[in-house]
């Protein structure tokens, strides 16, 4: 009995043990792994919206319990029971006055095997079921719930801006150009190319793409200018050559007009060839007869050819216009100077709200004397000045102004004079 | 290791006669087990016992029965507050022997193996540390001449705990000396029913000797020998420990808390208490038991605590819940009852 009931509660006392050192373990487990679940849960739902396979987010997420399962371990250590301490639990919860303590020691008999009641060390179902039930579904919710793949950060633009794109390719033709002085294009080419060398980023910012933009328009205008002043000069001269009977006064007219056609194009950027320009300026139009008509040819077809450089430049369409400049240029969404469609409605219905009111009444209180300080500034009698001696012309019909020093009185006469019989009679 | 501790053999040859005390004692104090089984703890651990409760409630009839039942020697001695320690100690007393007069020392009522200090907070304080000095000593010392008590030697003082007006307080340092503060209580009406049924005024009962002195001798020295496991030391000493503030929540109020002594009072009164019970080991169980008895006088509050009306009582119930056995809690993974 002595040896039986030794051995039983040796079992029974080391089953307890490993009960309680378990629990530890559990105890301090639970929280971390919920702590962890957490954790764990943020990284499988980021991890799968970059693209993270579901197997190396698993493989994570055992290797994480695996490490929580061993810092738990180490933590529940300091809390181990050993087996004299088991021993003293089962003599307190089983109240055996401390018969397993005094046994162990050779001092009395092992209590009876029958006071052994196992069902007192209880797993807590309760704790032990919660905090897992709560990781899992926070984990299989992570693993369920639908994410879509991030997606990968827009490159840097690589193209240029549009208008400083067609402004480098302007440049570039009026420089191919004979007749046209490539000099004066220096400063815009500078400017264009100051504009190139910015950032990527920088191109599209808003002071980047007003620059592009100027330049753009800048460009253009010299363009066109050259272009009518161009046309303008060559039909000044063919108007010289051909006017036999040219008088005195018209040559001068025509040489005028010459002159400032030609001071235009000398001003202009891009600007003529510098020797053409000299030609130009020598001319004289009460002598046009003079120049042979080879040289005459020649220097149309040169102001041709300049004509012909600038159309070149700026496409078959004159300048091109903002419509074609967006659909050519990048997808919208950049930004740009040109203005929105205007301010918005201020109204959302279509008609005014009828507030069912047929008359209009002002409500006035002459009464001033129980205002309250600070609701009417100041009280004082007076008479309105009304401007007797201002004249009540009638106009023939539409607007008009009524009283000369009415000012914003203003009033409208629609009505025939049969209306305005009518009127006049209802009133009487 | 049958020497050091006691034997299933001692235990065979105390357990009757311990036994029969207790039947006896209880055959003469209706309905006041716990009080009995109280002092006779007390006595196997050689403690004084100071008794808390009203008047009329069979102290002195307790200690009368005592005395009876093991066949020692009691006498009484009613504290007022012109009692004097000679009055104690006893008195040289000029006498003439042989035609010489000479001082012949007249021993007082201490020289009894069971004294019963009767209101004891009446007397003096110095009329009251001469009888804490023999208790503590158990020997008096009058003109010099320094005389052994009897053994056993065994003070049970009583005190009223409600006419405090014209008291001397026990101070803290005296309480210490005494194992057990027990408090009676009343009893409840079936009691009393018996008690007017069996009893009449002025008749003591007749109580039967249930052992000899030099028997009742052996069990105080067979209690010594009870086997104390470290687990049950373990858990005095916590038990004490943290009956100082700041070791528990339970001790929060108090001023001062147990001593060592009250640490040994503990195990001297778990290991009598077995003894008794008829175990070679003293248990969890028995200290809990003797707890209040042994802590309860020895643990001071504060002025805080005792406005708030919180008793060193109270204190002593909460460190035995605060304060587990068996040391180490049970992880809240797991359940764990005791067996009621």
């Amino acid at each position: 009995m002595s040896v039986d009931a030794f051995t039983f509660w040796r079992r029974k006392i080391g089953w307890v043990r490993l009960r309680i050192n378990v629990g530890w373990v559990l105890d301090r487990l639970l929280p971390l792994l919920f702590l962890g679940a957490i954790g764990f849960t943020i990284a499988v739902l980021a991890g799968r919206r970059v693209g993270w396979s579901d197997r190396a987010l698993a493989t994570g997420g055992v290797l994480s319990a695996c490490a929580l399962v061993v810092l738990s371990l180490a933590q529940a250590r300091r809390r181990f029971i050993s087996t004299a301490q088991a021993r003293a639990q089962v003599d307190s919860t089983l109240r055996l006055h401390n018969r397993l303590a005094s046994a162990a020691e050779g001092i009395g008999p092992w209590p009876e095997t029958a006071m052994w009641k196992g069902a007192l060390w209880r797993w807590n179902a309760r704790r032990l079921s919660i905090v897992p039930a709560t990781c899992a579904a926070l984990i299989c919710g992570a693993f369920l719930v639908e994410i879509p793949l991030a997606r990968p950060p827009l490159p840097p633009p690589t193209a240029k801006p549009p208008a400083l794109a067609k402004a480098e390719a302007w440049i570039d033709k009026l420089e191919k150009s004979p007749d046209v002085d490539p000099s004066s294009l220096e400063q815009m080419k500078e400017e264009a190319e100051q504009l190139g060398r910015q950032s990527a980023e920088e191109w599209y910012s808003h002071a980047g793409l007003e620059a592009a933009d100027h330049l753009k328009n800048q460009l253009s205008s010299g363009i066109k200018a050259l272009e009518q002043n161009a046309t303008k000069v060559e039909s000044l001269l063919s108007a010289a050559t051909g006017d036999a009977t040219m008088t005195e006064g018209q040559a001068g007219e025509l040489k005028e007009e010459l002159s400032g056609a030609l001071s235009a194009l000398e001003g202009n950027v891009p600007a003529l060839d510098k020797e053409l320009m000299g030609k130009l300026g020598k001319l004289d139009p009460s002598r046009l007869r003079d120049i042979s008509p080879q040289q005459m040819k020649e220097l149309k077809q040169r102001l041709e050819h300049a004509k012909q450089a600038a159309e070149d430049a700026m496409g078959s369409k004159e300048g091109g216009s903002d419509e074609d400049e967006e659909s050519e240029g990048e997808p919208g969404g950049r930004g740009g100077l040109s203005p929105g469609p205007g301010a918005s409605k201020l109204s959302f219905e279509d008609h005014p709200a009828n507030l069912s009111t047929s008359a209009t009444k002002a409500v006035e209180n002459p009464d001033m004397s129980h205002a309250a300080l600070g609701q009417t500034v100041g009280v004082s009698a007076g008479q309105h000045d009304v401007d007797k001696t201002a004249e009540n012309r009638a106009q023939s019909g539409g607007n008009g102004s009524q009283g000369a020093g009415a000012g914003t009185v203003w009033t409208q006469q629609n009505l025939t004079p049969q209306e305005q019989r009518q009127l006049q009679q209802f009133f009487k | 290791m049958s020497q050091r501790f006691a034997s299933d053999t001692d235990l065979a040859a105390a357990g009757p006669k311990l036994s029969a005390l207790l039947s006896t004692l209880n055959g003469v104090l209706f309905g006041q087990q716990m009080l009995v089984e109280s002092v006779i703890v007390g006595m196997l651990a050689r403690g004084h016992l100071l008794l808390e409760g009203l008047p009329g409630l069979g102290k002195t009839e307790l200690v009368k029965a005592v005395a009876k039942a093991i066949g020692l020697t009691q006498r009484r001695i009613q504290f007022t507050p012109d009692l004097l320690p000679g009055d104690i100690t006893g008195n040289a007393i000029l006498s003439e022997i042989d035609g010489q007069r000479r001082f012949v020392f007249q021993p007082g009522p201490v020289f009894a193996n069971i004294v019963l200090a009767d209101e004891i907070n009446r007397a003096s304080p110095k009329t009251q540390s001469a009888l804490l000095e023999a208790m503590q000593e158990r020997q008096v010392t009058v003109m010099g001449e320094t005389r052994a008590l009897p053994d056993p030697f065994f003070v049970l003082a009583t005190q009223n705990p409600i006419e405090m007006e014209g008291t001397y307080p026990l101070p803290e340092a005296q309480l210490d000396r005494f194992l057990f503060k027990i408090e009676i209580h009343r009893n409840p009406a079936d009691v009393l029913k018996r008690i007017v049924m069996e009893r009449e005024i002025g008749v003591e009962p007749v109580v039967n000797e249930a052992m000899t002195a030099a028997e009742f001798g052996e069990c105080i020295a067979l209690a010594r020998r009870v086997y104390m496991p470290e687990v049950v030391a373990d858990f005095i000493a916590r038990l004490v420990h943290a009956s100082h503030t700041g070791n528990s929540a339970a001790a929060e109020g108090v001023k001062f808390g147990a001593s060592p002594r009250a640490a040994l009072a503990l195990a001297a009164a778990a290991r009598s208490r077995a003894l008794l019970l008829g175990r070679l080991n003293a248990s969890f169980e028995d200290v809990q038991a003797v707890a209040r008895a042994v802590l309860q006088h020895r643990i001071l509050l504060d002025y805080r605590a005792r406005v708030a009306g919180k008793s060193s009582a109270d204190v002593v119930a909460a460190l035995l819940a605060e304060v587990k056995p068996a040391g180490e809690p049970i992880p809240s993974t797991l359940l764990s009852a005791k067996i009621r």
